[in-house]
């Protein structure tokens, strides 16, 4: 088990640089990659840069409960990510699908409303926009680094929110848009009160999304329009 | 009471009644002696100050009468949400006012805010999005609330800078910016109102208005705080311009809305805005009186919308003429007071905003009369086709009988016309019209069902099974148990009572929806007949509450 010594180690060895690329590569598999487990890691990993990012702020002991608290959210996800899909099954062979294809075939659906191409051009012009507006329209009391991080995880996240189709993946683009404000926060007040609040909220709405991407439907019906 | 038994007696309502959703009459009961217990201890709580973990807690006495009034309505509508099939979220009821209530009382706003969006994320676990596992309505609720609750932080925090650096008045724009953001968001303020219709579609009729009529007035006491704390802010910004433009905004938006609705949580969602908007325009004035009719108008929005609520609820639930016909009668009455055209309190805290509109601006006083116009046309097609779907109750509420009585015999293997039955009872709270509607859903749900093959392009019947279904059949079965062993018993002493005695209790004991739902229904048309008298009366209990602020003129 390694000890805060060896963790604060690891996170010397990391550069802003290393942190600010890890975040960006983060974000945009959140954007990219279709596959629930990948977006999973992917919003892990940005847990933990933005874990470093807080230890230039804040003790490293207070800093390491925000990754412990991604660690729970990436955890109840995958959980609940699981269980629909347990459930889907379960449900399939009970009105008498064998097929185990058949069944994947039924169920697995493109989360995000357009296609990749379009998801990259977008990216692209979210990051060129976030830089332009950054370093043009500072925020005051906020260092330069804290706030284009910020900006880029807080639109990442509604970029996230807009396009995808599935509760899941938009749970996923939430949480980014408050570890961006969290940052952006944290940086301009670096209140203790503040930051637990902020992880409390986190896990909240984490199981509000587990409740909403996993609770049966209300009404089968469609609307108008819609086809899958 | 002091604030901590409050909470406590609140905690252990919510849990108690959660624990009991699965046996209506006794969750009914808990509901009556919990509420009961709540409301008087509102009524009674202490005005002393609290410290709990260097945060102090204090109630102001405006707070503590609006604390009654939701309590009391809260408890009114979880009895209403008893009677119907679906009570998954019955307790969420209650579980919102912990945070609510934090927020009302704490003395620093970033932890209200985030106690107010705690409270509203609690709401949205008894939401059920329309299609399983896709982001709707109650998806993009939660997105509002935290994007709301991040702008008011920012505002908040921008406030408490700019008095280090008062030559820095970009710190006061951006407050200013972030505050309108927010809370135009969280108040659906034009034109951020359209997160209310996708919401509605989602969240079962009493949290919906629990959420509207309650929650959101909320974000209105916790800015008159911000004024209270910060007073420079209304003379260094046109914030309270911007309220007042919104609050027209607000009232225009909603009266036109609702004119063209045929849901009826979309149409409870925009009577809620349009009524908000002259919360917001008396709110706007900052003197003591307006402030009064703005609490006034808070007030009676929360009622009426609770009552809507109610009526179209226990309409949907009980399908018994007289029950639909006083249905009606509430909902026509609240509705009327959402107008501000039943006479009383509606009509006396609407009176003071329109006779300004009618001197300073008659262009304006048209549109918002427009609107009216508009949230009238909304509620009589409502009201209509409620009408007309009770003149075709005979026939598709017995088709409904006979499926609920059918349902427990079912098998739960049986999995497409078991999901069929479900899907047909899950579906209720969207009908346009009470009764009419369900028992056409119900009845095409049930022919759906009973396809043999697995269709190609569709999901199999089966996959809208109610894991809360399979665990209430597990309930039944252990009650079933239960029953026959210690039954003998029970049978013996009601065999004692005379025949006829026997006889009444029975029919009470199997259409206890009935009664409970004709009893609620009477008691809230009792207090909106209460509430249309002395309007001043409660004009100048609030006027007291409000004490001496120091930013009203």
């Amino acid at each position: 088990m390694p000890s805060l010594a060896d963790v604060a180690r690891f996170f010397a060895t990391l550069t802003g640089a290393d942190v600010v690329l890890g975040l960006l590569v983060t974000a945009a598999m959140l954007i990219l990659v279709s596959d629930w487990r990948l977006s999973l890691l992917a919003l892990a990993v940005q847990y933990l840069l933005v874990t470093v990012l807080l230890a230039t702020i804040v003790q490293l002991q207070v800093a390491m409960v925000r990754l412990i608290a991604g660690g729970l959210v990436a955890v109840m996800l995958y959980i609940t990510a699981q269980r629909v899909r347990r459930n889907w099954t379960r449900r399939a062979r009970a009105a008498g699908w064998k097929n185990a294809g058949e069944i994947a075939a039924l169920f697995e659906r493109e989360p995000f409303i357009v296609s990749w191409p379009f998801r990259a051009i977008a990216l692209a012009l979210v990051a060129v926009s976030t830089l332009t507006v950054a370093t043009q329209f500072p925020f005051p009391n906020a260092p330069l680094l804290f706030w284009f991080l910020s900006l880029w995880l807080c639109v990442i996240g509604l970029l996230l929110i807009i396009i995808t189709r599935e509760a899941l993946k938009m749970g996923a683009g939430l949480l980014t848009f408050t570890t961006g404000f969290g940052i952006l926060y944290l940086a301009i007040d670096s209140s203790l009160l503040f930051f637990g609040l902020l992880l409390i909220s986190d896990l909240v709405i984490a199981l509000a999304v587990s409740h909403l991407a996993s609770v049966p439907v209300r009404s089968g019906a469609q609307r108008q329009g819609e086809t899958r | 009471m002091s604030l901590i038994t409050l909470l406590v007696t609140l905690v252990v309502v919510a849990s108690l009644v959660h624990a009991t959703r699965f046996w209506p009459r006794v969750a009914s009961v808990l509901i009556l002696l919990g509420g009961g217990l709540l409301v008087w201890g509102a009524w009674n709580a202490s005005l002393n100050s609290l410290d709990v973990v260097g945060l102090t807690l204090v109630l102001d006495p405006f707070s503590r009468d609006f604390l009654t009034v939701a309590f009391a309505l809260t408890m009114i509508l979880a009895l209403a949400s008893t009677l119907v099939r679906d009570r998954s979220g019955l307790a969420f009821l209650f579980w919102t006012w912990p945070a609510w209530v934090v927020a009302l009382s704490v003395n620093d706003l970033v932890v209200s805010v985030f106690a107010w969006a705690l409270g509203m994320v609690a709401a949205v676990l008894a939401m059920k999005p329309r299609k399983y596992q896709r982001a709707s309505g109650a998806a993009y609720f939660l997105v509002l609330v935290v994007v709301a609750a991040a702008s008011l932080l920012l505002a908040n925090r921008f406030i408490v800078l700019y008095p280090l650096t008062p030559e820095r008045t970009v710190l006061v724009q951006f407050a200013v910016l972030f505050l309108t953001w927010g809370m135009g968001l969280y108040l659906s303020v034009f034109p951020f109102h359209l997160w209310v219709a996708p919401m509605s579609d989602d969240a079962p009729l009493p949290v919906l208005a629990a959420l509207l009529g309650l929650g959101q007035p909320i974000g209105l006491l916790l800015l008159m705080s911000l004024f209270s704390q910060y007073p420079w802010i209304l003379d260094r910004s046109n914030l309270l311009q911007l309220l007042s433009l919104g609050g027209a905004a607000a009232v225009i938006t909603g009266g036109v809305m609702a004119a063209v609705e045929r849901r009826a949580g979309r149409l409870l969602g925009y009577a809620g805005i349009f009524s908000l908007g002259f919360a917001l325009v008396s709110l706007s004035h900052l003197t003591r009186e307006s402030l009064a009719y703005g609490g006034l108008e808070i007030l009676t929005r929360g009622f009426a919308l609770a009552a809507m609520a109610c009526a179209i609820t226990v309409a949907e639930a009980v399908h018994s003429r007289w029950v639909q016909r006083l249905a009606l009668v509430v909902f026509i009455l609240s509705a009327l007071s959402l107008v501000g055209l039943r006479l009383g309190v509606s009509f006396a805290s609407r009176w003071n905003v329109m006779v300004e509109w009618a001197g300073t601006d008659m262009r304006l006083l048209a549109v918002v009369l427009v609107a009216h116009t508009g949230l009238v046309v909304g509620i009589v097609r409502f009201a209509r086709r409620w009408l007309e779907s009770q003149e075709a109750v005979a026939g598709p509420a017995l088709a409904v009988a006979g499926v609920e009585l059918a349902e427990p015999a079912v098998g739960i293997t049986q999995a497409k016309g078991v999901a069929a039955v479900v899907e047909s009872h899950s579906s209720a709270g969207e009908s346009n019209a009470p009764v009419g509607d369900t028992a056409r859903t119900s009845e095409a749900s049930l022919e759906s069902g009973s396809e043999s093959a697995p269709p190609e392009n569709r999901e199999p019947a089966g996959a809208a099974i109610s894991e809360d279904y399979v665990f209430e059949e597990h309930v039944r079965e252990l009650a079933r148990t239960l029953v026959a062993r210690y039954g003998s018993r029970l049978t013996g002493l009601v065999r004692a009572l005379p025949r006829q005695t026997r006889s009444t209790l029975f029919q009470l004991w199997q259409n206890w929806r009935v009664g409970a739902g004709m009893a609620l229904l009477v008691v809230v048309v009792a207090l909106l007949l209460l509430t249309s008298l002395e309007p001043g009366l409660w004009f100048n209990r609030i006027l007291d509450s409000l004490g001496s602020l120091p930013f009203a003129q």
